[in-house]
């Protein structure tokens, strides 16, 4: 083939041009360390090389939410110790309290460091992460979590919200939990008592609050409140007008929505009771659904279910054939030979009844909205307007958030001292006075911890056992047993101060009448009323209270261990999470590396080829540019 | 007969005008495109004598340029071809570098934005963490701007270039008609012989316009050439030019059509442009960079639209419901400069999961509006007015006026202006909405272990709450012996979960009604009756993530573009583009061979070998000293019979 001279040039300058820019590619390459250089290079690999990037930031990215998890838990683990240690000191510090050696100054130096855990439990359950955010206030971290009220009791201003974090593609995990929870207010009710409205109430009363304002006289129970209606019958005779004219046998017949009740048909003669009414009245209950109470000389009718129906009483005056006959019924009506009959109607509730779980009646009185209605030393507040038979209960709520739990520990042992037996078991008499026989021949029996203290003595109607009677006895008595010393004063003087050395309870029992009735010997009574020496009830009362302590504790450390080993649970989790995190990191990079990295011994290799073929190429040009014809001529 | 020496001097003239062609060869031997020549000599008519015929000598036939026409006008061609694939990877490696840097594409920002939103989220009350996302939400969103900006950058060039190619077309064109007056008058000279350098000059003239865009000739009779570009649009027809002339686009006046002058009439013949550097242009702003301005929209559209969606079910710092956090671009709708009625349409975002990159073009018929997707040419809806305004086409929904009339057309464009739009709204990091609307709180007064889960919540319900949702265990909450829970506020009403039913007390999903449709919840465990649970609004809730998390969750979410997530949909375009550059190389390289075959072969034919012409130059110069000698002879056969005669 013919070859033209520019032609030959221009080959050979293409070639070490394409040479050149083949030798800066690989230098660009090596340089970079780099395979692909532009998306042209390999397209698919480099949109491979988004992805793979993209996978490596955000597993990059779970790592250091891991980190941020991780140290969040830790610090909730660490704060979780420092609770469950606390509430392990307080328990110690409560058997010890516990204990009856413990004395009336004790107690209070135990309560004092009970004081002291209780605010650093605050401190804790308010603790603080980094950013100056609570750990414990749920989603609003930026709120205090508890706060203490004047009255020392704490509040919960937090939620049940918990924070999660992404720790892998599809796991999250949480990073706190909530206040209510660690320390025990789920599910604790109010601290006291759970109040509940009948389910099928009608009326709008609402139960309020029920709290111990008497702790002496609590009694421990469950009650219900009944709204009924207090009547105004009285007992005792009715008073009929049998009118001048026909003598007739008059009847006064009641009958309650629309039932006759049989037992109460009165006649002239008849003087009825409250019990008896009452009594009538039950009687019908299945068929009427209204029940009679009688407290503190008062009737009261209270449907047995809540309705909106109100009670109907319907009294009637029978056999009546005179103008003039008449009676004024329990309920009110005046009934006469031409209105015989006449209905009251009880809507509304106008009066209470608190019942106790036999369904005796405690206390009753005049329902209004709002006031206190005292029994067993609980004060309960009823409001708004209940309908006849409306019903609300309330209990006792043995569980207590950690804080009322030693709210209610500090109060315990810091109540007065004469609630709770000290060092020894000590009664002081007052009012003393001797008993008298009353028919004679009755035996005289006085216990100490059922020892015989006057033992068996029989006496002569009439006869006086007299205060040196009693002295003689006690140191006789204290003689024959150890343990027992008259700190001061006698029966005589009627200021003995009698002390049991042991510290358990001294149980005096009097009177012990073998013989005759309780009754038979009087004088005695008012001795037992001021000689309940060692109140062995308000003892009771403290170690009750303290039991229900360490129940709460315990639970409540139950709830902090619980909480704790979730925790623990979640660090597992994280560990486990990062591990699978680096590995797929490392293949991820690995990949990586594989698509984009250049293998450098390929490269440099290709570079010598490259720079060897340029020279031959160049040194090729040179010769082939020399040889000319015109060189000859 | 003729005489000696007159016999000799024709061989002197003629071997002096070849030794003078063969100097023109050899000054020319680098000229660009020119064509060796070539002296034909032949003997003069000879002398008829009785005796026979004698030759007179040697005369100048003629001087030709050797060349070959097929060579020639597949040269021409290979010049469009390889001048496309040159100029089309020149323009398509521009946009292949700028995605290639990997600091500067989007990838770095989008990682950097999820991050610290991860960041924030771990940690959602913190302000430095929120301020940082913001500031990242700032940088991706300049990011695309930026890409946005080069992208179109490189668009502005090509409009520029589209301009100056077609008056370098029209010069060209000119050029081409003057050289065509030239060759035929010179070939109208009479003597019929070509001229070489004009010719030479006309095919220089070609190559020159085939670089620009793809050419067809026709060589008339009297030695001129019509020239056609397109698919067969007269540029030059003998002496006449029809102007090539850039006009502003009917729905877009930044972008120009080509059209060419025929009769009185223009015609648009972009579509039909290839080759050369023109067809590069156009092949470049119609198959890449529009095609990549609306897939970067279409991820800041998808970002933009599904963050936000989310975002507005949070709330913020200060317990407002989220706001919008990215400005996203409306759909662009244009109608046609050409448009004769008053019909108008405007467009919203249904559904940014069936966004797809292309344009959309809409024809109302007379009867009917047909809308067309341009990447893939079909027609996505057929129908009237009322039933388009009730159709979302490709996850947006038209909204027609009344009033055009038949062959009125509008260009709809999704994401085009996207990522040239896309801003962050909130300039408060307290604004961020990482908490959820709601939450729930247990009274504290419950006795039994109930417990209750919020689950998600959704845009069916307004937040926030007008007032708190309180549900009530009651064992006779549905009915008498019915149990459940009353709720008051909300929807009211009661829902039934049995604590003696185990499968419940694993856990029992419920949906409240409408329009609260949009809280679900999870129950579980034994209630006492009379235990509650509050739904309320999150006031003070800085503390929550759910909603953060859920944002986080966006990154990896393959449902938002058409199974995609953001980042794989833009690792989409770039892999797209780096084909494209692949190809371009390719073809390039190919191209570049073939054209350099042909210029071999050009070479070979047209092409001066100075040793050939060296060697020319001892032959004509023997030729030439025999010549010499030739006459030297008759001069001495003279010399010797005037001696004699002497």
């Amino acid at each position: 083939m013919r070859i033209s001279s520019s032609q030959l040039h221009a080959a050979a300058i293409n070639t070490i041009l394409g040479q050149q820019s083949a030798l800066s590619n690989i230098q660009l390459q090596i340089a970079t360390g780099r395979k692909i250089l532009t998306p042209a290079d390999d397209p698919a690999g480099a949109a491979r090389v988004l992805r793979l990037s993209q996978s490596e930031s955000v597993t990059g990215q779970y790592e250091r939410n891991s980190d941020i998890a991780e140290s969040r838990l830790r610090q909730e683990e660490s704060t979780l110790t420092s609770a469950t240690d606390l509430i392990q000191r307080v328990r110690e510090l409560t058997i010890q309290a516990n204990n009856d050696s413990q004395s009336n100054e004790t107690r209070p130096l135990i309560a004092a460091e009970i004081r002291q855990r209780f605010a650093e439990l605050v401190s804790i359950a308010n603790t603080r992460d980094a950013n100056n955010e609570y750990l414990f206030s749920g989603f609003q971290s930026q709120i205090q979590a508890f706060t203490e009220n004047p009255d020392g009791s704490i509040t919960y201003n937090g939620d049940e919200g918990q924070r999660f974090v992404q720790i892998g593609i599809s796991r999250q995990v949480a990073t706190g939990d909530s206040g209510a929870e660690v320390f025990g207010l789920v599910g604790s009710g109010n601290g006291e008592f759970i109040n509940r409205p009948h389910a099928f109430n009608t009326g709008s009363g609402v139960i309020d609050s029920n709290t111990i304002f008497d702790t002496t006289a609590y009694v421990e129970g469950d009650y219900t409140a009944v709204l009924g209606q207090q009547t105004a019958v009285v007992a005792g005779a009715l008073s009929f007008t049998d009118a001048i004219g026909t003598d007739d046998a008059l009847e006064y017949q009641l009958s309650i929505n629309g039932t006759s009740i049989p037992l109460a048909t009165f006649n002239e003669t008849d003087t009825p009771a409250l019990a008896d009414i009452e009594t009538a009245i039950n009687a019908q209950t299945t068929t009427t659904g209204v029940r009679a109470y009688v407290d503190a000389g008062q009737l009261y009718l209270a449907n047995t279910l809540p309705t909106a129906t109100p009670i109907t009483v319907s009294e009637t005056l029978a056999n009546a054939s005179d103008a003039g006959d008449a009676v004024t019924g329990l309920f009110g009506s005046s009934l006469t030979q031409g209105a015989p009959t006449n209905d009251v109607i009880y809507g509304n509730a106008n009066g209470y009844l608190v019942l106790d779980s036999s369904n005796a009646v405690v206390t009753s009185g005049v329902y209004t909205a709002g006031s206190n209605i005292d029994f067993n030393g609980q004060r309960l507040v009823i409001s708004g307007t209940p309908s006849n038979g409306d019903q609300f209960s309330t209990s006792p709520n043995t569980k207590q958030d950690l804080f009322a739990t030693l709210q209610s520990l500090t109060s315990a042992l810091e109540a007065p001292s004469q609630n709770i037996p000290v060092i020894a078991t000590r009664a002081t008499l007052s009012g003393f006075t001797a008993p008298t026989a009353a028919a004679g021949g009755e035996n005289l029996q006085v216990t100490i911890d059922g020892l015989n203290f006057v033992n068996q003595i029989p006496l002569a109607a009439g006869a006086t056992y007299t205060a040196a009677q009693f002295d003689t006895d006690l140191a006789a008595f204290i003689g024959a047993n150890a343990g027992y010393t008259i700190v001061s004063g006698s029966f005589a003087t009627n200021d003995l101060v009698l002390q049991k050395d042991d510290g358990t309870d001294l149980v005096i029992a009097i009177p012990q009448n073998t013989t005759a009735t309780a009754g038979a010997v009087t004088g005695l009574l008012g001795t037992t009323a001021n000689g309940t020496v060692g109140d062995t009830s308000i003892s009771a009362t403290f170690h009750q209270t303290i039991a229900r302590v360490l129940d709460n504790l315990d639970r409540n450390l139950g709830s902090v261990i619980d909480i704790r080993s979730r925790v623990g649970a979640r660090l597992n989790s994280i560990d486990d999470q990062t591990n699978l995190n680096e590995a797929s990191l490392l293949q991820v990079r690995e990949t990586l590396s594989g698509i984009q990295d250049l293998d450098y011994a390929d490269a440099i290799s290709k570079l010598e080829q490259q720079t060897t073929s340029l020279q031959a190429a160049q040194q090729s040009f040179l010769r082939i540019q020399s040889l000319s014809l015109f060189n000859f001529l | 007969m003729a005489s000696l020496s007159s016999i000799g001097v024709s061989g002197l003239l003629a071997f002096q005008q070849s030794l003078g062609t063969v100097s023109h060869n050899i000054s020319n031997s680098t000229t660009e495109g020119y064509s060796r020549q070539r002296v034909g000599l032949a003997a003069r008519t000879p002398e008829n004598t009785g005796v026979g015929f004698f030759g007179t000598g040697v005369q100048v036939d003629s001087v030709t340029r050797v060349y070959d026409q097929f060579i020639l006008d597949r040269l021409q061609t290979n010049i469009s071809n390889h001048s496309q694939s040159e100029h089309f990877l020149g323009l398509v490696s521009q946009v292949d570098n700028l995605l290639a840097d990997e600091s500067a594409g989007l990838t770095p920002a989008l990682q950097n934005f999820f991050n610290s939103l991860q960041n924030s989220v771990d940690d959602p009350a913190s302000a430095p963490a929120r301020e940082v996302l913001l500031s990242d939400a700032d940088a991706l969103v300049q990011r695309f701007q930026s890409i946005d900006n080069r992208l179109r950058q490189l668009g502005l060039d090509a409009e520029n270039d589209l301009v100056n190619i077609s008056n370098e077309i029209n010069g060209l064109g000119r050029s081409l008609a003057r050289v065509n007056e030239s060759i035929i008058l010179g070939s109208g000279s009479g003597t019929g012989n070509p001229p070489n350098d004009l010719l030479d000059e006309r095919d220089g003239l070609l190559r020159e316009l085939a670089e620009l865009t793809s050419v067809k000739t026709v060589t008339q009779k009297d030695g001129s050439l019509n020239v056609f570009i397109g698919t067969g649009q007269g540029l030059v027809v003998g002496s006449t030019v029809n102007q090539l002339e850039a006009v502003r686009s009917r729905f877009d006046p930044e972008r120009f059509d080509i059209t060419v002058q025929q009769g009185s009439v223009n015609i648009d013949i972009t579509s039909q442009l290839t080759g050369g550097r023109l067809g590069a242009v156009i092949d470049f702003r119609d198959n890449v960079l529009e095609p990549g301005l609306n897939s970067l929209g279409r991820v800041a559209t998808g970002l933009g639209t599904t963050f936000n969606n989310q975002h507005q079910l949070g709330v913020d710092l200060n317990g407002n419901v989220g706001q919008a956090f990215f400005n996203v671009s409306p759909v662009d709708v244009a109608a046609s400069n050409g448009n004769v009625g008053t019909g108008n349409i405007t467009a919203a975002i249904t559904n940014v999961a069936d966004f797809t990159a292309s344009d959309y073009e809409v024809l109302y018929d007379g009867a009917n509006y047909r809308v067309t997707r341009l990447s893939d040419q079909q027609n996505v809806f057929i129908g009237d007015l009322a039933t388009l305004n009730a159709t979302p086409v490709d996850g947006f929904q038209l909204t027609v006026t009344a009033g055009a009339v038949a062959g009125d057309t509008f260009q709809v464009q999704p994401t085009r202006n996207s990522a040239r739009n896309i801003g962050v709204l909130i300039k408060d990091n307290g604004l961020i909405a990482h908490a959820s609307p709601i939450r729930s709180t247990s009274a504290i007064s419950n006795t039994g272990n109930l417990k209750f889960n919020l689950g998600g919540v959704s845009g069916a319900t307004t937040y926030p709450l007008a007032a708190d949702i309180t549900l009530v265990f009651d064992p006779n909450a549905v009915g008498a012996g019915v149990p459940g829970f009353l709720i008051s506020g909300g929807p009211g009403g009661a829902i039934a979960y049995d604590p003696a039913n185990a499968a419940e007390v694993n856990g029992k999903s419920f949906t409240l009604t409408a329009p609260f449709d949009g809280i679900t919840f999870t129950v579980s465990g034994v209630p006492a009756t009379g235990d509650s649970v509050t739904v309320t609004n999150n006031t003070n809730g800085v503390g929550d993530n759910q909603n953060g998390l859920l944002l986080a969750q966006l990154q990896n979410n393959i449902t938002l573009l058409g199974n995609n997530t953001f980042q794989s949909s833009f690792g989409e375009l770039v892999a797209d583009v780096g084909i494209r550059t692949r190809q371009g190389q390719i073809t390039e390289e190919t191209q570049l061979v073939l054209l350099q075959q042909n210029q071999a072969e050009r070479e070979s034919v047209s092409g001066v070998n100075l040793d050939e012409e060296a060697a020319k130059l001892l032959q004509l110069q023997q030729a030439y000293q025999a010549a010499a000698q030739v006459v030297s002879i008759a001069n001495s056969l003279f010399d010797e019979i005037l001696a004699t005669l002497r």
